[in-house]
């Protein structure tokens, strides 16, 4: 049975993160990834859950240039099992597809910005040597007008293909910043049919490849970890 | 001589939102939804149907051509209002017959 996982929940407050991990259990998920700040100390991961949903923390950077990526990825690359990048601009993208510790790549969601700066394919080759993710997040096509959201689509369905062509991972997240926008785990990969994704491929986007992903870091994490397959003990 | 008979799903799904929403909000989203995202051509194929819908509950049952489940999921998850107000649409189970639907249908 698949274990499915939203990667990207953005909760403003504890009360609303609250509300909607509990929405994220009962729509199905067993792992959500949510996203705190670098100041948060670490509020839900510590307490057990009743229903047994997995959290992994994940921070979300904006960084203004390549040198503030790699300043702040040296500061909190340890104390985060997700790290993201949006990426706003073309040399903050490629330095965050060339880095190792960076997990996973986000672009605008307005049209202008995107056109500037997208998974183009060398941001793909860049990306497939270090095993980054493209993220596809449903919240940046939803409320949009008819005439964005299929201009997004398009610029997405392109970037997919680059995702593809260079084996670089896709995953597939609400990018929820509100209980209204999440979505359950079978909704968020049949929406991937808009973008030409096949079932079977779609439902790794929300389970497999995020999941692959969280484990991996969880045992970097691990006390005594020095390399992969290789650990003190 | 064979009949051609048309294959089904039923989708059990709820809404979320801050009011209660009566029928015809519901099935008019869902029909808006469907055709905002595949067109008239595709509301034929797809051919949304309300069977059924609770209105305390909030929840109901959806019928969809067998072969475009997912479209039909698709359009529900795009679906962000109902009438005026904020809203989501949540699938519950899926099935093949509304019997084993109420009975416990796997989730497809």
């Amino acid at each position: 049975m698949r274990k499915f996982i939203d990667l990207h929940l953005v909760p403003g407050d504890t009360d609303l993160s609250e509300s909607m991990l509990n929405e994220a259990s009962r729509l199905g998920f067993t792992c959500v990834g949510l996203t705190q700040d670098t100041r948060d100390r670490d509020s839900h991961d510590k307490k057990p859950r009743e229903d047994s949903l997995d959290i992994a923390r994940r921070i979300d950077l904006r960084p203004r240039n390549p040198n503030e990526l790699t300043s702040s990825l040296r500061r909190i690359r340890r104390r985060f099992e997700i790290v993201a990048v949006e990426c706003r601009s073309k040399p903050v993208a490629r330095q965050a597809a060339r880095d190792h510790r960076v997990d996973i790549l986000n672009f605008p969601t307005q049209i202008q910005s995107r056109r500037r700066v997208r998974f183009d394919r060398q941001e793909a080759s860049l990306a497939s040597g270090t095993n980054c993710a493209y993220e596809i997040n449903l919240s940046d096509l939803l409320n949009k007008g008819a005439h964005v959201a299929s201009r997004l689509l398009s610029m997405m369905t392109v970037e997919v293909e680059n995702a593809r062509r260079y084996d670089v991972p896709v995953v597939v997240s609400s990018g929820a910043d509100e209980p209204l926008l999440m979505r359950g785990p079978r909704e968020l990969a049949a929406s991937m049919q808009l973008l030409g994704i096949g079932e079977e491929e779609s439902l790794d986007m929300v389970s497999d490849v995020p999941w692959r992903m969280v484990e991996r870091n969880r045992r970097k994490l691990e006390p005594g970890y020095v390399s992969p397959g290789v650990r003190r003990v | 001589m064979p009949v051609y008979r048309k294959r089904r799903r039923y989708l059990k799904f709820w809404i979320r939102g801050d009011e209660g929403f009566s029928v015809k909000e519901a099935a008019d989203a869902i029909q808006r939804s469907v055709l905002s995202l595949y067109g008239v051509q595709g509301l034929s194929t797809i051919e949304p149907n309300l069977i059924d819908f609770d209105e305390d509950s909030q929840s109901g049952i959806l019928r969809c051509n067998h072969d475009h489940l997912r479209e039909m999921r698709a359009s529900l998850a795009f679906i962000t209002s109902i009438g005026e107000s904020a809203a989501a649409i949540h699938v519950d189970k899926v099935s093949g017959t509304i019997r084993s639907l109420k009975k416990g249908g796997e989730t497809a």
